[in-house]
């Protein structure tokens, strides 16, 4: 198959400005042009204007090329002075915004764990009960584990529906269902107290759960 | 004798922090840079704007600057980038008409490499030679497409390898022919109606 370009001789003329023709295509472009006049004036039409490309391609453009060199590198200076500048100011506010979206975030995960776990509301691991503020119906207890350790003040615990003993709270049996309370999400963990009968006035024990 | 350093290991200064390394870098190229964009742009204060700034853009990029070896053709990139955003955003008046120049002094007519030699007078082809003939092609080139003006200027009128400027115009080596020979075909199409 033969390109087009092959016999698109003005485009073997351009080629051939250029020097880029050689071999059997410049061979082909020769003989054309012996037997093609019109082509001749074609070739001579475009070396013309080539040189006159070639004369633009010369030109001096008048231009201060030190002084453009001296204002470029100027304000190259003024950038690296700003830059760092820039870079010693910013670092350490970067550094303090890194640490508080740190902070941030764990707390956010840490908070949507316990909004979003239920059963593992604030993963209490155990229950504190203090029979000494048992009263009738309600039991106030505490929660130790690792919640309370990472969020200090946040979580509360409160015992309800105990089965206390209106006449002796503390040595009556609060067996029943206790409800933990978490923080005021109200997830809660729930757990029988199945020991706190044992349990002395104003001592505290760990129920486990 | 002292081998100068390249431009890939002068870009590798400049990131390392020597900022002199790039006045080498900018002395290098300079000429180039403003030779393409005068061409592109045919305004000389917007040749020193659109040069200047494809410096100052490539310190502030060099950091991007994946093979800097290739810091040529990158620079090209910006700044012909820069030259076509100009040319956009000023939406430089409308070129007076090609023929305007050509009229003679009592505004008879058009020329044309067409028209039957005058003994007296130069023919297009002699007028050619000359300074205005080459104004005329100026103003020509600038009415060029995008592409086949960058490729014309680039290769035909600052002598840029073929190759390169196919990395700037982010096309193939057979494209920047083609675009070349387009180009000069307008352009003498363009003079020969005149």
């Amino acid at each position: 198959m033969v390109d087009k370009r092959e016999t698109n001789w003005e485009f073997q003329i351009s080629q051939y400005l250029d020097g880029l023709l050689d071999g059997p295509a410049l061979a082909r472009l020769q003989a054309r042009l012996e037997e093609d006049p019109q082509l001749r004036e074609t070739l001579r039409q475009y070396q013309l204007m080539q040189e006159q490309l070639d004369a633009l391609g010369r030109e001096d453009l008048a231009i201060d090329f030190d002084a453009q060199r001296a204002e470029i590198m100027a304000e190259v200076r003024r950038r690296r002075t700003r830059g760092s500048w820039r870079a010693r100011a910013v670092r350490p506010v970067l550094i303090a915004l890194s640490v508080a979206a740190v902070v941030v975030v764990a707390w956010g995960v840490l908070t949507i764990a316990r909004w979003t776990l239920p059963g593992q509301a604030g993963r209490v691991e155990s229950v504190a009960l203090r029979p000494a503020a048992l009263q009738q119906g309600q039991a106030v207890a505490s929660v130790v584990g690792p919640l309370v350790d990472n969020i200090k003040g946040v979580v509360s615990v409160q015992a309800r529906r105990m089965q206390a003993s209106p006449s002796n709270p503390a040595k009556s049996s609060p067996a029943g269902l206790v409800v933990v309370s978490v923080g005021a999400t109200g997830q809660a963990e729930e757990c029988e107290t199945k020991e706190s009968q044992a349990l002395p006035p104003n001592d505290t024990d760990t129920y486990w759960f | 004798m002292v081998q100068e350093p390249t431009d890939g290991q002068l870009v590798f200064r400049v990131r390392g922090g020597q900022a002199a390394a790039f006045d080498e870098l900018v002395r290098r190229y300079q000429r180039q840079a403003a030779a393409v964009a005068y061409r592109l742009l045919n305004n000389r204060d917007d040749t020193m704007e659109v040069s200047q700034e494809a410096f100052l853009r490539a310190y502030d990029k060099l950091d991007t600057l994946d093979k800097p070896e290739r810091f040529g053709p990158w620079l090209m990139r910006i700044l012909s980038n820069l030259a076509l955003n100009r040319r956009r955003s000023r939406s430089l008046r409308k070129m007076a008409s090609l023929d305007a120049p050509l009229r003679g002094a009592d505004g008879d007519g058009r020329a044309d490499w067409t028209d039957p030699p005058d003994a007296n007078m130069p023919t297009p082809l002699a007028q050619a030679a000359g300074a205005d003939m080459r104004e005329l092609l100026a103003r020509a080139i600038d009415e060029l497409p995008e592409m086949q003006k960058q490729a014309l200027v680039m290769f035909s009128l600052q002598k840029m390898p073929q190759k390169q400027v196919a990395e700037i115009l982010d096309c193939s080596v057979e494209a920047v022919k083609w675009h070349v020979f387009t180009a000069r075909k307008k352009l003498k199409d363009k003079l020969a109606d005149l």
